[in-house]
């Protein structure tokens, strides 16, 4: 039995803003297993990024705030824990890599010197050793001539070797959770296959389990072992890779899934785009966030917000379609 | 599993409509700048000040009853609150509020009087900066390349003539007053502004959406009118809002050197100048000039700051 | 699809100063020609001059040697006449949706101002199409009188094509316009650019990374790398014979969305970075990272030349 590294459950985030709150997180219940590779997909604005910062609390605690929720790493309630607490868990137990490696390392200092500085913080080695402990963090990232490369700066790095030295940096205390939001869309595509070879690669040898969040479907079919997919700050469908690619349930899901032309579409189909766009999380939709653009959308999906479904294995989808009450397509008087 | 009615699962379908709607008022950039700064206490208390003192320059001297180039032989000197028996003065009987000088006047009425002075050149100055500074700046920010290096040339030739030694020829040769000390100060004041504006216009040359007007034909006069200008508004607003207590500084400095308003006009470096002489005996007559130019520049300058972060983008909430 | 040529490049070449006083051939010998009423697709990664070339094919950037020509004539956009005249005919939609519009000005204002910079329509007639151009790409027509920073990314860059759409261009080249958009509103803009080049018969020049994107909107894909173009052909024939290394290592790159195909996917990744633009290696640009350089290939530039019927390759082992 897999140990859980990190359990959320059901959390909500809000946001004073001057307008209103904005509930950014409206009950995300999921859990990471060590060694595997979680990833959550969703568009921009689904709350994917809040909802990992939260786990560092990253976010500033005004506008920020937990409204309710639980999320326990490995013993730690992270929710209860003090700002102190906090700086001492980031890095060590859970760390994150961005988008942009260029505006997140210190152009100032040499990059093996910053590793250095992450090592130092955390764990007890004299320079010395925290010095050779940082390039052997560059040689685990496949950098060619770590020594050297040690005493460049950021910018003598090109975009995706300064990915690899942020996954370096944030590896380097063995964290249990690895957070990686969108590490790859700001990368060219062949540099992005490198960077995604590489984080398989790593997650073999290292054991370290990894949550990915993206917005690229080729990116997660290609390393993630479960996915969970988010709409408008909830999880419509969780579950094992194969579930959510061959046996997915939920009409977003579907509906993102069409969207895609991959290289067999022809030109003649039209791609499937879904209408509309997502909604305003200052003013929530009453029942489920989807139904506006939801082609299936039925009477009780505008009023209720739909439960959780369990469809065996792990897989888990929020909609009314699942329903065992829920007649066929010519009795709804929907179309297929 | 709770049981549901069959009807609660008729088709009902997409609703577009409402899926792009926004929810949101809708609020021009200004309208969000000023909303923020009302917010922010500093910037609220600063505006009261500045506001304070401009109705007080402009009624006090009006309502007073003294006038301010009035003199009280018997009475020079006086302290703060001393009431006036000079008989043959209209004001018999008042209090002079913030006492006399050395010649008898009122202090109070001075002060204001002063304080017209003093905040008419400033507001000019700014108005002249603003004007030279944004079309030059714009000008050689727009164009680029052989023009903009010519002038900012001309710019650091004039820059680096010394701001004193033009103020003293001027004096030489325009008489001393307002309007000399607003045109000296105009001469190199504008130049900060210049530098300012050109960089903002640089800056957003390169944006896309000024690409897009010129792929779209747009002229030259256009695209710095409509797209350029106002997308550096906000910057310049800021500027101007910070050079005012930079004028009423430099006001008060060539005041101080005596090369202000003539006597009996006043300013309030002039009567800073006049109350130095006596600063021990009768510290008020140096004191409340003193305190009326710095906590003018103080608000403005507060009041600036509270715009700037008003108008930044990356604070917007 | 007429076989008429709209827009030609001959040799084009575009070439920056940049500080030191040295060139950056950002655009090196392009020759390429668009057919009326087809879309070319452009695809390569950072640094190989697609974007400049784009800019360059429909007026932005003067060219630094070569030619343009459009409708069979060489255009001469040194003239300020003819670039006014040209900038009617040929349009672009820009990549980033949030720097592409000024964000002072109103949705209505932005949508109309090609018109009144052409003096087309008289104003209530403007106001109208403004209208009508909401209508067409989607979005309410009340939204006129918001302002940019109030659209979702995908919103913005429909505002930006019913700008481009305005003047009634024939030509539209399409810079990466849905990289910066979340993937189901790139559906959606996809469709719309189809749906408005069948009913206006518009030409466009469509640059992109995304491979499957490109391959599904486009009749022909060039491939470009470092300034020159090195595989040209229809889409279907360059996916079912991929030739030059480089489109071989760029098609296999793209990650499916489906985890059975990817397990078992033959991936050839490409070792060291992208070299810069500015030092540009001797012969041909993809010698440093190709698996099959040979001796020839680091002295001796490849010639862009027909090696299959409507097939050009850009190699010396091909």
């Amino acid at each position: 039995m897999a140990k859980k590294i990190l359990d959320m459950d059901d959390l909500h985030v809000s946001f004073d803003t001057y307008a209103g709150v904005v509930q950014a997180v409206r009950g995300v219940t999921l859990h990471v297993d060590e060694g595997e590779v979680l990833a959550v997909v969703g568009e921009s604005g689904c709350g994917k990024s809040v909802t990992a910062q939260t786990i560092m609390k990253l976010n500033p605690m005004p506008p920020a705030r937990i409204a309710s929720g639980k999320i326990q790493l490995d013993t730690h309630n992270i929710v209860k824990c003090s700002e102190k607490e906090m700086q001492n868990i980031r890095g060590k137990e859970v760390s994150m890599i961005f988008q942009d490696p260029m505006t997140c390392m210190n152009p100032t200092k040499q990059v093996g010197k910053q590793i250095v500085e992450a090592i130092k913080l955390h764990r007890k080695l004299s320079h010395q050793e925290a010095t050779e402990e940082a390039i052997k963090c560059l040689r685990q990232v496949n950098i060619p001539n770590p020594e050297e490369r040690a005493k460049q700066y950021p910018h003598e790095f090109s975009g995706g070797m300064r990915q690899r030295a942020m996954i370096a940096m944030a590896l380097s205390c063995n964290p249990k959770l690895l957070i990686a939001d969108e590490p790859t869309t700001a990368l060219d595509v062949t540099i992005q296959a490198q960077i995604m070879e590489l984080l398989v690669e790593l997650k073999h040898k290292i054991n370290t389990a990894i949550i990915l969040i993206t917005h690229d479907l080729g990116v997660v079919a290609s390393v993630a072992d479960r996915v969970a997919v988010m709409y408008a700050g909830k999880i419509v469908e969780t579950g094992s890779s194969h579930d959510i690619f061959y046996r997915n349930t939920h009409p977003y899901t579907q509906a993102l899934l069409k969207s895609l032309p991959s290289p067999d579409t022809t030109k003649n189909i039209r791609l499937a785009s879904i209408p509309g766009t997502p909604p305003d999380l200052l003013a929530p939709p009453v029942g489920c966030g989807f139904a506006a653009r939801c082609e299936h959308c039925m009477g009780i999906c505008r009023e209720e917000e739909p439960d959780e479904f369990d469809l065996g294995n792990g897989h888990h989808a929020k909609c009314w379609l699942l329903h065992p009450d829920c007649p066929s397509v010519e009795e709804r008087g929907g179309k297929l | 599993m709770k049981q549901i009615a069959k009807e609660r699962f008729n088709h009902v379908g997409q609703n577009l409509h409402e899926s792009e709607n926004i929810s949101r008022p809708s609020l021009t950039f200004f309208q969000d700048a000023m909303r923020r700064l009302v917010k922010n206490k500093v910037a609220f208390v600063c505006t009261i000040i500045i506001l304070l003192m401009i109705l007080l320059s402009v009624i006090a001297p009006m309502m007073s009853s003294f006038d301010f180039r009035e003199q009280h032989y018997g009475h020079s000197n006086a302290r703060m609150m001393t009431v006036c028996d000079d008989a043959a003065s209209e004001g018999c009987g008042h209090t002079h509020i913030f006492g006399t000088d050395i010649l008898g006047r009122d202090i109070f009425t001075r002060i204001w009087m002063g304080g017209r002075v003093s905040l008419i050149i400033a507001f000019a100055s700014a108005i002249i900066d603003f004007f030279l500074g944004v079309i030059y700046g714009g000008v050689s920010g727009y164009f680029g390349g052989t023009t903009d290096i010519i002038m900012m040339r001309l710019l650091e030739i004039i820059n680096g003539i010394p701001y004193l030694i033009i103020v003293i020829l001027l004096m030489m040769i325009m008489k001393p007053g307002i309007v000399t000390i607003i045109i000296a100060y105009s001469l190199v004041g504008w130049i900060p502004m210049a530098r300012l504006v050109r960089g903002q216009i640089v800056a957003l040359k390169q944006q896309e959406f000024v690409v897009a007007a010129e792929a779209m034909g747009a002229s030259a006069s256009r695209i710095i009118a409509r797209h350029l200008l106002p997308n550096a508004l906000s910057v310049v607003i800021v500027r101007v809002t910070l050079s005012i207590p930079a004028a009423i500084f430099s006001e008060a400095y060539l005041s101080y050197l005596g090369l202000g308003v003539p006597l009996p006009n006043c300013s309030w470096g002039s009567l800073a100048q006049l109350g130095i002489e006596n600063f021990r005996i009768y510290p008020y007559q140096l004191v409340l000039p003193a305190v009326c130019i710095s906590l003018t520049m103080l608000a403005f300058n507060l009041f600036g700051d509270g715009l700037r972060d008003a108008f930044d983008p990356r604070l917007r909430r | 699809m007429s076989k008429e040529i709209l827009v030609e490049a001959q040799n084009l070449c575009k070439y920056f100063k940049v500080s030191g006083g040295r060139m950056l051939h950002a655009v090196e010998n392009v020759n390429l020609t668009i057919q009326k009423g087809e879309t070319l697709g452009l695809v390569g990664e950072s640094g190989c001059g697609k974007s400049t070339l784009g800019r360059t094919m429909m007026g932005i950037y003067p060219p630094t040697k070569g030619k343009l020509l459009y409708q069979g004539k060489e255009l001469d956009l040194k003239n300020k006449k003819d670039r006014f005249a040209f900038a009617k005919k040929a349009q672009i939609v820009f990549q980033d949706p949030y720097a592409s519009l000024d964000t002072r000005m109103t949705v209505g204002s932005i949508i109309e101002e090609g018109m009144v910079i052409h003096k087309m329509y008289d104003p209530a007639k403007r106001r109208e199409r403004v209208a009508e151009l909401l209508d067409t790409v989607g979005l309410n027509r009340e939204h006129a009188n918001r302002f940019p920073h109030e659209f979702s990314g995908g919103q913005r860059q429909r505002i930006g094509i019913a700008r481009a759409m305005a003047i009634e261009p024939e030509f539209l080249v399409c810079d990466e316009p849905i990289s910066a958009l979340d993937v189901s509103i790139q559906a959606q803009v996809i469709n719309l650019l189809r749906d408005l080049q069948e009913k206006m018969d518009l030409t466009y020049l469509f640059i992109a990374h995304d491979l499957n994107i490109v391959k599904y909107i486009s009749n022909r894909i060039a491939v470009m790398y470092l300034g020159s173009v090195v595989e040209l052909a229809s889409s279907d024939e360059l996916y079912a014979h991929t030739l030059h290394p480089y489109s071989l290592a760029l098609l296999s790159a793209v990650p499916v969305p489906d985890p059975e195909k990817e397990m078992k996917k033959e991936r050839q990744v490409l070792s060291g970075d992208v070299p810069s633009p500015i030092n540009k290696p001797a012969g041909c640009a993809f010698s440093t990272r190709c698996i099959r350089v040979c001796d020839r290939c680091r002295q001796e530039t490849p010639v862009l030349r027909e090696v299959m019927p409507d097939h050009f390759v850009a190699c010396h082992l091909v």
